[in-house]
C-alpha cells in the first residue's frame, strides 16, 4: 500500500503542474461563474438550466481532463526513461499501474472538488438552501470520471497517448449511448457475425449514462438508494477488473 | 406554473418526436427513453450482466494463473 502511494503522490505532483490541468479547470470555473448570465429566465427555470449547464460542463471537464492526464502518465514514462528506476525497486508493475491511476484520479477529484464548491455557492445564491443532492450527483460524476481514468491508464500501457486518448474518448461516447442508441442499432442487425460482434462490444462497454444523476438534480426527482448502491457498487467493480486487466497485461510487458 | 411547464415539456417531446424522429424512442419498443434511466430496468439488467460477466471473467484469469504457477513448480522440481 505504501509503494502504490508513493508512486501516487509522485504521479499527483506531476499532473498538477500540468498546464492542461490548470487551463481545463479555469474555463470549467468561468463556464460555472458565467453561467449566471442567463437572467433572461425567470428564477424558476434559471435555477434549472444553471444546474443543467453546470453539470454538463463539470462532467466534460473531468472527462477531458481524465482522458488528458490518464493517457499520458506511463507513455512519458517509459519515454522519459523514468520507470527504470521506479521498476528496479521493490515495487511490482501492478501496484505501479494502480498508483498512477490513483494520481490521476486524486488530480482529477482535485478539480472536481474546486468546480464543485464554486457551483454549490452559486447555487445557494439562488436557492438559500442547501442542495442535498447536489454533493450525491457530484460524487456519481466523480465515479464516472474514475471510469474513465481507469480506461486511459489500462489503454495507455499498450498505446500511445494519441492512441490511448482517442480510444477512451470513444469508450466514453459509446458508453455513454450504449443503451439508449447501441442496443437500438444491434436490435436491428440481421447479420448473425457483425451482431455477434457488435454485442461484444456492447458488453464490454462500460455503462456511463447511469452515473448521470443530473435530470434528478436538476427537476428534483427521487433516485431510489438501492439503484444508487449499486451504480456505485458497479462503478467500483468495473475500475478493479480494468486495473486488473491492466496491470496482467503491463506484468508480462517488457519496457 | 408547474402545470404550463409540464404542458410546455410535452410540447416539446411531440416536436422533438415529429421532427428529429421517433427512432431512438422506439428502441425500446415502448418508449422507455422517454423516462429516466433508474425507471428502466434494462439498464439495471444490464448492470447485473456486467457484474456477472467481470466476475467470470476474473476468476478465469485468476484459475489460468494459478494453472501456470503449479505447473512452473512441478517443471522446477
Amino acid at each position: 500500500m505504501r509503494q502504490i502511494w508513493i508512486i501516487a503522490k509522485s504521479s499527483i505532483l506531476e499532473n498538477s503542474r500540468k498546464q492542461v490541468f490548470h487551463v481545463l479547470c479555469l474555463l470549467v470555473l468561468t463556464v460555472i461563474v458565467g453561467s449566471t448570465l442567463l437572467s433572461i429566465f425567470t428564477e424558476g427555470v434559471k435555477i434549472k438550466i444553471l444546474k443543467d449547464l453546470c453539470m454538463t460542463t463539470i462532467l466534460f471537464g473531468g472527462i477531458v481532463l481524465s482522458i488528458a492526464l490518464g493517457s499520458t502518465g506511463i507513455p512519458n514514462d517509459i519515454e522519459n526513461r523514468t520507470i527504470y528506476p521506479l521498476i528496479a525497486r521493490p515495487i511490482t508493475r501492478a501496484q505501479y499501474v494502480i498508483g498512477k491511476f490513483l494520481g490521476t484520479f486524486i488530480t482529477v477529484a482535485m478539480g472536481l472538488a474546486a468546480m464543485g464548491l464554486v457551483f454549490g455557492f452559486l447555487i445557494y445564491s439562488y436557492q438559500r438552501t442547501f442542495d442535498m443532492f447536489l454533493p450525491v450527483a457530484l460524487l456519481f460524476t466523480l465515479l464516472e470520471t474514475a471510469i474513465i481514468a481507469a480506461l486511459a491508464t489500462v489503454i495507455s500501457t499498450m498505446a500511445t497517448p494519441a492512441v490511448t486518448a482517442m480510444l477512451t474518448f470513444m469508450f466514453y461516447l459509446f458508453g455513454t449511448v450504449k443503451i439508449g442508441y447501441f442496443a437500438g442499432l444491434i436490435g436491428r442487425d440481421n447479420n448473425p457475425v457483425t451482431s455477434t460482434a457488435a454485442r461484444l462490444v456492447y458488453h464490454l462497454l462500460p455503462n456511463l449514462e447511469c452515473f448521470n444523476l443530473k435530470a434528478a438534480l436538476v427537476h428534483q426527482d427521487t433516485v431510489p438508494a438501492s439503484y444508487m448502491v449499486q451504480v456505485a457498487f458497479y462503478g467500483v467493480c468495473y475500475i478493479a477488473f480494468m486495473l486488473f486487466l491492466g496491470s496482467n497485461y503491463f506484468a508480462r510487458k517488457e519496457v | 406554473m408547474l402545470q404550463a411547464q409540464a404542458v410546455c415539456d410535452r410540447i416539446l417531446v411531440c416536436l422533438f418526436l415529429t421532427f428529429v424522429g421517433a427512432g431512438s424512442a422506439r428502441a425500446h419498443e415502448h418508449g422507455e427513453l422517454l423516462s429516466h434511466h433508474w425507471e428502466i430496468p434494462t439498464y439495471i439488467r444490464e448492470i447485473h450482466f456486467q457484474m456477472g460477466l467481470m466476475a467470470a471473467a476474473a476468476l478465469a484469469i485468476a484459475v489460468i494463473k494459478l494453472v501456470r504457477s503449479l505447473k512452473g513448480s512441478n517443471t522446477r522440481r
